[in-house]
């Protein structure tokens, strides 16, 4: 610790170190401490000092004196990983000229200029899986991005082509109806009911198992098991339908989709079918009357019921702002009677890992991108907020008081 | 303020140090014959560059010479300019006279604003001229009345927060057509015979009929869609513009090829840009592709192995013009036109200036405004931020929805903010030109290029000045003795 000390004292004491005053909007080199820095994977690390250079973390000292040029806060988290941010241009980000459309990119369809992102950014979350909306049977591919930094999407992609995304349920089916004279859209010929939905799931798995030259090679990856299966499903009878798909293809030897059910409100109604499949669930925001998506009730010790199952979940804010944001649904869970260590790893790990992307984010550690979160208070409560992030090191929200 | 004197001096002294070759006469002259003068106090010849008293000498429909101390060939009329002469204005994007724009099967009617009585005629007319259309086109407008109207409630509050936003962009955009019904006009009339609306007020470009099968037309020329009789030219020529770019509406994904004209109504260029539609405006319900994805993934594949007009547009020869809406549409052309190596510039962006560096570096320009009186002060500075960065750029004027003084209005308004006047002025002539590829043309005032010009009142910035004079292709269409 002195020889850290005595590092600064002399970097200070030197006339051409670089001034952080100068250009620190552009910098990606930090030091952060904080009373309590809370980590997925290590548990609570006591007056925490985390070095960051070029963006990513470099050391972690416990127990260590923080130096004058600090960033400081009472706790730390690393940045919080949404796995399900509903943030496209709309109906202009779903190819709605088939039910069935694997291979189209919701990257094409980001807005990074949009405001939302500078919401998630301000409410902790710095890593987003952002799939195609569900207004198709099979909508295509999920890009994870970083909800700051360029412009660019490409800059700021942490995984492109992360999962296929689709859905059950009624969504697909909404504002689809029969053609009333001549069709006059393509809602005319989309299915326009629940099983109607299911069939075509069925249809596209067996198609691309019975000749993956016609089809779509990503729909080849989904039943290899290389690419993820992220399917959202609220109710009961649609996350049935999900995993039963899913125990179909393998049964008839189509192949083994890797299963994440997303908005699964009821999961907690039958989890020995996501135990006994090895699904993975990411929870939609909880609602203070328990009403979710598609009619279906989730209970407030939802998440609680399901870390008891051992099945692996993330939650979801949904890329929703204020009342909604992730923090809180982190709260919200607990308030269910999860613990705060599980409820931190659902907002962090356990969507990294889920995603394959738990090299870059998901916990502080050495080598890992400087995604971190200065905490007024003790994380995920109602009376802390977020008065700093760090997204790929740069200071994304400052947390100094004469800088706000 | 015009002065007539013939010139006494010989023409052995002609002395001028930009002499070009002598063009074949192609249309006969004003009064004034082949070869006439212009000497005003002040010569605006581009690039910053100005000349004091000087002459410029015009011989059929070029410019043969300028200079200071010019002689003007025995005879020769010499019109005499207390004011600033310039260049005459580029308007890089619009849809002036386009009454029926497009080809394809795309027909947009043009209506006067705000009239009711104008819209309603001037749909009688175009539906009698396309019998053919009628009944398609009171199919769609029905059909898609009722997608509106059952258009179901989103009772799940979850759902109606995502994914459904922009959804109603889709479904707007024909709310005034409906009073076509029960007109009964039997006569069928051709549409190339529909009189221009000489209503002296603004026009609005409104859609009344888009083929919703094709929204790939790479081949329609926006040259064969515009009137040259319409009054839209003649109020661009009273705000001293010479050279239009026309452009299809971009409601397609690629919806056609721009065309460079005169005010006179002469076509220059008839390919002079691909349109492709890079905003959600190209995008329908009823037609593939509906989403941004699907539309980047289409022309991603026509570039591919390009063929016809693409592989013109491929190999450089015809330059893009990309349609945007935000910066995002922007960032996405950008990189589009990296990936496929295409030249051009980029249309309709706002605060186009915030992404200056990524059209930079994909070697685009671009086309700002236009900025009506009003327009915001982001907007604005962010065009000067845009030429900071070194990106060419110009002026579009969305004629006829816009009044043609607002190009002029866009400029003053930028140099309002920061613009450096120079590089304002060449947005609007020299820099326009070769957005427009018609550089070697029109743009600035030099031996050989094209007669256009404007005799200004005063400084042309200055928006107190009029066009005195506006001659094109060495004839003079305003003012002067008509």
């Amino acid at each position: 610790m002195s020889l850290l000390l005595s590092l600064v004292a002399s970097a200070a004491l030197t006339p051409s170190a670089p001034l952080p005053a100068q250009d620190e909007s552009e910098s990606t080199s930090w030091t952060v401490f904080a009373e309590k820095v809370y980590d997925p994977e290590d548990g609570l690390i006591e007056n925490g000092l985390i070095k960051v250079q070029d963006g990513r973390i470099v050391s972690i000292t416990p127990g260590a004196r923080p130096p004058g040029d600090a960033l400081r806060a009472f706790a730390i988290t690393p940045g919080l990983i949404d796995a399900s941010v509903r943030v496209t241009r709309g109906g202009s980000a779903v190819e709605q000229s088939s039910e069935v459309t694997p291979s189209v990119r919701v990257a094409d369809a980001l807005d990074t200029f949009s405001t939302s992102w500078e919401r998630q950014v301000k409410s902790g979350v710095t890593t987003a899986l952002v799939s195609p909306p569900d207004q198709n049977v099979i909508g295509g591919l999920g890009i994870v991005v970083k909800t700051g930094g360029p412009d660019s999407v490409a800059e700021r992609t942490v995984k492109a082509d992360a999962v296929m995304r689709g859905s059950m349920g009624t969504q697909p089916s909404q504002r689809n109806r029969p053609a009333s004279g001549a069709p006059s859209s393509f809602y005319n010929r989309r299915p326009t009911t629940r099983m109607g939905v299911e069939w075509e799931w069925r249809k596209a798995m067996y198609d691309a198992a019975a000749d993956p030259s016609a089809s779509a090679p990503e729909l080849t990856a989904v039943l290899g098991g290389d690419l993820p299966l992220m399917v959202q499903a609220w109710a009961t009878q649609d996350i049935r339908t999900a995993v039963f798909l899913k125990e179909e293809c393998e049964r008839e030897g189509l192949g083994s989709p890797r299963l994440i059910i997303d908005a699964a409100a009821e999961a907690w109604r039958e989890p020995e079918l996501l135990v006994r499949t090895g699904t993975a669930v990411v929870l939609p925001p909880f609602d203070a009357d328990g009403r979710t998506g598609d009619n279906a009730f989730m209970a407030w010790n939802t998440a609680r019921l399901l870390h008891d199952a051992g099945i692996t979940f993330a939650l979801s804010a949904h890329g929703g702002s204020h009342e909604r944001q992730l923090g809180l649904q982190a709260g919200y869970a607990m308030r269910g009677g999860l613990s705060f260590e599980a409820s931190l790893q659902a907002v962090t790990l356990n969507p990294a890992r889920m995603l394959g992307i738990d090299d870059r984010v998901g916990s502080l550690d050495v080598g890992k991108d400087a995604d971190i979160v200065l905490w007024s208070g003790e994380p995920f409560q109602p009376t802390s907020r977020v008065v700093g992030v760090l997204l790929s090191g740069a200071l994304a929200v400052d947390p100094r008081p004469s800088n706000n | 303020m015009l002065l007539f004197a013939t010139a006494l001096l010989s023409a052995s002294t002609l002395a001028g140090p930009t002499t070009a070759p002598s063009q074949p006469s192609t249309q006969p002259l004003t009064q004034q014959g082949s070869t006439y003068a212009i000497r005003a106090r002040t010569i605006h010849v581009g690039g910053g560059e100005t000349i004091k008293n000087g002459v410029i000498l015009i011989e059929n429909d070029k410019i043969r010479a300028v200079g200071p101390n010019l002689s003007v060939p025995n005879g020769a009329t010499v019109i005499e300019h207390d004011g600033v002469v310039t260049a005459g204005l580029i308007a890089l994007h619009g849809y002036s006279g386009t009454k029926v724009a497009s080809g394809g099967g795309q027909t947009i009617i043009l209506s006067p604003f705000g009239r009711a009585e104008q819209v309603t005629e001037s749909w009688k007319q175009h539906v009698h001229g396309h019998a053919e259309l009628e009944d398609e086109a009171e199919e769609v407008l029905v059909d898609r009345g009722e997608e509106v109207d059952d258009e179901p409630v989103e009772e799940d509050s979850e759902h109606a927060g995502h994914g459904h936003d922009e959804h109603g962009d889709d479904e707007h955009g024909e709310e005034e057509e409906h009073e076509h019904g029960g007109t009964t006009d039997p006569e069928p009339v051709e549409v190339e015979t529909i009189a221009p609306v000489e209503d002296g007020g603004l026009f609005a470009a409104r859609e009344v009929v888009v083929d919703s099968t094709r929204t790939v037309i790479a081949e329609a020329e926006t040259a064969h869609a515009f009137n040259p009789a319409s009054a839209d030219f003649r109020r661009a020529l009273e705000a001293g513009i010479t050279t239009l770019v026309l452009t299809p509406d971009a409601q397609s994904l690629v919806p056609g090829q721009t065309a460079v004209v005169k005010s006179s109504g002469r076509v220059v260029d008839r390919n002079a840009h691909l349109s492709l539609g890079f905003s959600s405006r190209a995008l329908r319900s009823d037609r593939y592709p509906t989403s941004l994805s699907g539309a980047v993934a289409e022309l991603d594949q026509r570039f591919a192995k390009p063929e016809g007009v693409f592989k013109e547009a491929a190999t450089g020869k015809l330059p893009i013009l990309f349609e945007v809406g935000g910066r995002q549409d922007v960032l996405r052309a950008a990189d589009f036109a990296k990936r496929h190596k295409l030249s051009g510039a980029v249309n309709g962006a706002s605060r186009v200036g915030e992404v200056a560096e990524a059209i930079k570096a994909a070697g685009l320009s671009a086309v700002v405004g236009p900025f009506p009186i009003g327009a915001s002060g982001r907007e604005l500075r962010s065009v000067v931020e845009l030429a900071k960065t070194g990106v060419p750029f110009g002026f579009g004027m969305d004629a006829p929805r816009q009044d043609p003084e607002v190009l002029r209005i866009s400029a003053a308004s930028c140099i309002g903010q920061g613009l450096d006047p120079v590089v304002a002025w060449s947005a609007l002539t020299d820099t326009a030109a070769r957005i427009a590829g018609v550089e070697t043309r029109v743009g600035r005032l030099a031996a050989g290029l094209d007669a256009d010009l404007v005799l200004w009142s005063g400084h042309p910035l200055d928006l107190g000045s009029r066009p005195a004079t506006v001659i094109v292709d060495g004839q003079m269409l305003v003012g002067g003795a008509q």
